[in-house]
């Protein structure tokens, strides 16, 4: 009974969207993508009922969805794939396991892990699938029906518009997916079948996410509340977050408009805006960053105090402005790149390093 | 400024603007869109809405505003507090500005004026009368200066036309009213973009960020030459690559030996080399003004403070002479003081150079030397 309303849950998100597609997927493609709602049309057939899972027999599908949620929070892909039944039922499963968990860390790696396993069958679907037949059911049930995201094939290549290409590819960082370093012509982005999977792997990743947030669990038989029980002291280990150990060192992009103050020049307007959000951020008062401007030529008190309360809030909107992306800083000019700044994406994150639980204490001087 | 100097400007913008109501275009969408303008001596006043053109009219000539603005983005309610206007999506905007095109010319027409005593002086310095440090930069643009903004369009508008899918009619093309010009991109679909999409389309007409990579060349690789000729791109090919390969190979049977001087001098040169020719064949606009979707932009037909020149539509951008299209202010003779000019030409007509110097000019001359901080009236 339970379990039956976790699947209408389960089928209700996208069920319309199944309704508009005539192009369906066989028996074994779809073990690969347990999250399409063909895959809980299948499992409402089956009817089962949540405490069948206290059977002896179902001890193995029980296992394996602990299983997939363990492989994927040591950071692994869990690459086995058995059939559709297996597949279908263990993947509900845990998710039912990490609801019922209720950690929100846990939930988002668990549907990161799924969306890059699901990413791995479609790579390889795209790339090696000879079947038209299954591209294009991937290419309509997948990118289109659930992200609205229409992949043109052309000549062995994939090409997106490219409002389309950005609205995803806008948010990745490294420059790989910059849109000067893709092949763009009369309006589309020409990707390879890794790039075009890649894109949607986020939206995946939310989608079951929302997914696992949107079930109602209200009993769960024995087998799988033992089965969250020891998730959750498998996962404490992953989890206890203590703090960050912070520099006193300034990024290089902010030392660099620093010096130009120094040296009495006039920086542009977004090398101030840079300056001021990112001491606000870390902490200055108003004070203590209008001072920072005086030696420019062009220094007006009025202006400047008027302007640093602006952008801490203290005015106008109220709304405290923050630091620039790096990616932001680059585009404007004002990057001054080193080593150090290797992983972060922010000059606020500058000289900020994690330190969980089982790493000893290490004092860093600058 | 001094109090006689604005009240000319202020005589000469007023008069334009009663007699010319039909100068400034009318945005699409007017209802949806956010006004502002600068006061003469004074600060900037946003989060302005009108109905109608007749609206926007009463308040130019009610408060003879210096310079006109208008969102390039639209709102549900554009005369609310920015974070509750509602954002519906924004037009496309670029801004090339002759300045940072570092053009040779500029020397020949440019003065560094103090703010304190209005010493004009040829280079960037302190004051070399009164040690201020208030300098400011002023330029009187040449033709040379035009043309060259005029090849940084038509680099940009062939890249959103063949690149990007854009359509002629969806682009139009204005003289800034001063030191370049403005391009606006009317389309559906460039409307939906956030921000940061913005600013990746930015980079693209740009060049900046071209990796090695994308032309077959990778870092810490030892790839043969063979390999890296068969990813190595063909002038021929859509976007960058074509653009890249059709400066670095001449021909096809030219490409292993370029392929060989590339892999010999290394990935970081190769680099620097991509780098070196996306500033020759991108569009060199200014990324700042793309990505900002909440900017209020120049409004189309209005008069720019900094010239008393108007921002003006050229759609036949080569036959475009801003200093005879854009200056539209009255002829009457006007008396002014000249601290210093270089030689310059309005409507077919030089003047100048002027230093020190009691003159009678036409109302848009001399428009144009107090709006540059080089004339008092």
């Amino acid at each position: 009974m339970g379990f039956l309303r976790v699947i209408q849950t389960f089928i209700v998100v996208d069920g319309f969207l199944s309704y508009l597609s005539s192009i369906q997927f066989g028996k074994g493609d779809l073990a690969k993508y347990p999250f399409l709602s063909e895959a809980g049309n299948y499992l409402r057939e089956l009817d089962y009922s949540l405490e069948e899972f206290n059977d002896v027999s179902r001890k193995r599908v029980v296992d394996r969805a602990l299983e997939r949620i363990i492989v994927t929070l040591d950071g692994h892909v869990f690459k086995q794939l058995e059939d559709l039944d297996t597949e279908v039922v263990s993947f509900l499963i845990a998710l039912i396991m990490v609801r019922a968990l209720g950690m929100r860390n846990v939930s988002k790696k668990y549907s990161l892990g799924e969306a890059r396993r699901a990413e791995m069958f479609l790579e390889h679907d795209l790339k090696h699938e000879s079947k038209a037949d299954v591209r294009n059911a991937v290419l309509k049930r997948i990118f289109s029906d659930l992200f609205a995201l229409n992949v043109i094939q052309e000549d062995g290549r994939f090409k997106i518009k490219v409002s389309d290409y950005l609205k995803r590819a806008a948010y990745f960082h490294d420059d790989h997916w910059k849109l000067v370093n893709k092949i763009v012509h009369n309006g589309y982005v020409y990707l390879d079948s890794d790039d075009t999977v890649r894109l949607i792997r986020d939206e995946l990743s939310m989608l079951i996410y929302d997914r696992i947030n949107r079930m109602e669990i209200r009993q769960l038989p024995d087998s799988i509340k033992a089965k969250v029980d020891e998730l959750r002291s498998k996962v404490a280990k992953h989890v206890e977050f203590r703090g960050y150990l912070v520099t006193t060192k300034y990024p290089p992009c902010i030392q660099h408009i620093l010096q130009s103050l120094t040296k009495g020049e006039n920086p542009p307007h977004s090398a101030r805006f840079l300056l001021a959000t990112y001491m606000l951020s870390i902490g200055r008062n108003v004070d203590e960053v209008c001072a920072l401007f005086e030696p420019a030529p062009d220094y007006n008190e009025r202006v400047t105090r008027y302007q640093v309360e602006h952008l801490s809030g203290i005015r106008g909107s109220r709304t405290k402005y923050s630091c620039p992306s790096c990616e932001k800083a680059t585009s404007e000019n004002l990057c001054y790149r080193t080593e150090e700044c290797n992983g972060i994406i922010n000059p606020v994150h500058f000289g900020r390093k994690r330190v969980w639980k089982n790493e000893g204490a290490k004092s860093e001087s600058s | 400024m001094k109090e006689q100097s604005l009240n000319l400007l202020k005589h000469a913008f007023k008069e334009f603007y009663f007699k010319n109501d039909n100068h400034i275009e009318t945005p699409a969408r007017i209802e949806e869109r956010e006004f502002g303008y600068m006061q003469f001596n004074d600060g900037m006043v946003r989060h302005l809405t009108f109905k109608s053109m007749n609206e926007l009219q009463a308040l130019l000539l009610k408060e003879i505003p210096s310079d006109v603005y208008c969102s390039c983005a639209y709102y549900a309610s554009p005369a609310s507090p920015m974070q509750e206007k509602g954002f519906r999506g924004a037009d496309l905007i670029f801004d090339i500005d002759t300045k940072e095109l570092n053009l040779t010319c500029v020397k020949e027409h440019e003065v560094w004026l103090c703010n304190d005593c209005k010493n004009v002086m040829k280079e960037k310095q302190n004051c070399t009368k009164c040690k201020s440090t208030k300098v400011e930069q002023t330029s009187l643009p040449c033709d040379n200066c035009v043309n060259a903004g005029k090849t940084e369009v038509k680099k940009l508008v062939k890249i959103l036309k063949e690149d990007l899918g854009v359509a002629e009619q969806e682009i139009k093309v204005y003289f800034s009213g001063n030191n370049g010009f403005h391009l606006h991109v009317y389309s559906r679909e460039m409307e939906e973009l956030d921000s940061p999409s913005r600013a990746d389309i930015a980079d693209y007409v740009i060049g900046n960020n071209l990796l090695p990579e994308s032309f077959g060349v990778r870092k810490n690789v030892n790839s043969s030459v063979n390999d890296v000729v068969n990813r190595f791109p063909n002038a021929a090919d859509f976007g960058w690559r074509g653009r890249i390969a059709s400066r670095l190979v001449k021909n096809e049977k030219a490409k292993p030996r370029v392929v060989r001087t590339i892999l010999k001098n290394g990935y970081a040169q190769f680099k620097t080399e991509l780098n070196l020719i996306a500033k020759e064949v991108g569009a060199r606009i200014d990324p700042k003004v793309t990505m900002d979707v909440h900017r209020v932009f120049r409004l189309q037909g209005s008069l720019n403070s900094k010239s008393g020149l108007a921002k003006l539509s050229c759609s036949d951008i080569d036959n475009f002479d801003p200093f005879t299209a854009a200056c539209v202010l009255g002829d009457e003779e006007t008396n002014v003081h000249v601290i210093y000019s270089p030689k310059f030409k309005l409507k077919e007509s030089f003047y100048g150079p002027f230093k020190d110097k009691d003159i009678k000019l036409p109302t848009y001359a001399a428009v144009y030397l107090i709006c540059k901080g080089l004339a008092d009236a």
